[in-house]
């Protein structure tokens, strides 16, 4: 997976960063597949073995391609990743105050906002944001769900509207 | 089907032993206990795994797990674990992006404006906490007021610019 997502944004113009993600997990995806297939064809195994044991593969790859993702995307949006960054320019290091000169806040917001409009996750109508359906949204609704069954914590978003 | 009973059943296990100990009390450093538990459970299943396998004639004929098999299960728990603990660090920190989306989401019908969500974002929300945590973590030092990068925070730092100069991104993110 990932030295297909390397090649692609190596040698294919126009590719961005997270059409390469895409890209390298869908062939490493399909390779899988394929040797899963041919495992069942050849009955090395039996059926119900095939697959458990594909099932196994799929999940595993899945897995270690979330964790892949979530390394790499540290040095795209990782806010503690930016801290070390401005610290690593200024070799005689920084006060808290000349930080939060360099990077607050209005910063992140900012950023944020102007990746979620482009990503199509959030609208802009006269001045104000409208959240849209999206994957994020749904994320945001499922990690508050696990967040109150493991954490206990309430919900901050209100699933009904009055 | 060995893999698949025996990984599941073990992360399984773990999980239900994390949510017991979570409902008495969460711990105070939650991560390193999380570790704790899931890797446990894991050894203490291998380990019971190879005892029966050592004593065959105690309990089956056959052989109930193949080493190549212990790999794989290895693979597979490893696999959904850290997947796991990815998707709990992101209950205990913040995101700033799914922090904007919720709000915006709450506020319905009216929206928010740019103002709004700077009043409902601070500093002290989301950039001390993650300072104080590399100060935690000996990654930043503070030498007469100013804070200075550690050995060990520019070693990570070094790591994490070279990803991004393989994956030509841009270094003002965040």
């Amino acid at each position: 997976m990932s030295s297909i997502q390397l090649l692609t944004i190596w040698y294919f113009k126009g590719i961005t960063y997270y059409k390469s993600l895409i890209t390298g997990l869908f062939c490493g995806f399909i390779f899988i597949l394929f040797f899963e297939f041919y495992f069942l064809i050849m009955k090395y195994y039996s059926l119900s073995d095939s697959i458990a044991l594909s099932l196994v593969t799929i999940v595993s790859y899945l897995c270690l391609s979330f964790c892949y993702l979530c390394f790499i995307q540290l040095g795209v949006s990782a806010l503690r990743i930016r801290l070390l960054q401005e610290l690593y320019n200024s070799p005689n290091g920084l006060t808290m105050d000349e930080i939060l000169g360099l990077y607050n806040s209005k910063h992140i917001i900012d950023y944020r906002v102007k990746r979620l409009i482009n990503n199509g996750q959030i609208i802009i109508k006269r001045d104000r944001y409208y959240v849209k359906m999206s994957i994020t949204l749904i994320m945001a609704m499922i990690l508050e769900v696990c967040r109150f069954i493991i954490l206990g914590k309430k919900s901050r978003i209100k699933f009904i509207r009055k | 089907m060995n893999i698949f009973i025996c990984g599941t059943f073990l992360f399984g296990i773990a999980f239900f032993l994390h949510i017991i100990v979570w409902k008495i009390r969460i711990p105070k450093n939650q991560m390193k206990t999380l570790i704790l538990i899931f890797f446990s459970v894991f050894i203490s299943g291998m380990i019971s795994i190879s005892f029966v396998q050592c004593n065959k004639s105690l309990f089956c004929q056959e052989a109930i797990i193949y080493f190549s098999e212990i790999i794989h299960v290895t693979i597979f728990f490893t696999a959904i674990t850290f997947s796991y603990f990815l998707v709990y660090a992101s209950f205990i920190g913040e995101s700033p992006s799914l922090f904007i989306v919720w709000n915006i989401a709450n506020s319905g019908k009216i929206g928010m404006n740019k103002n709004d969500l700077y009043k409902l974002i601070e500093d002290d929300i989301f950039i001390k906490p993650r300072f104080e945590y590399l100060i935690e973590e000996k990654m930043v030092n503070k030498i007469g007021g100013k804070y200075l990068l550690s050995p060990k925070g520019n070693t990570f730092i070094s790591i994490i610019i070279i990803i991004q100069k393989l994956m030509k991104l841009s270094k003002s993110n965040g």
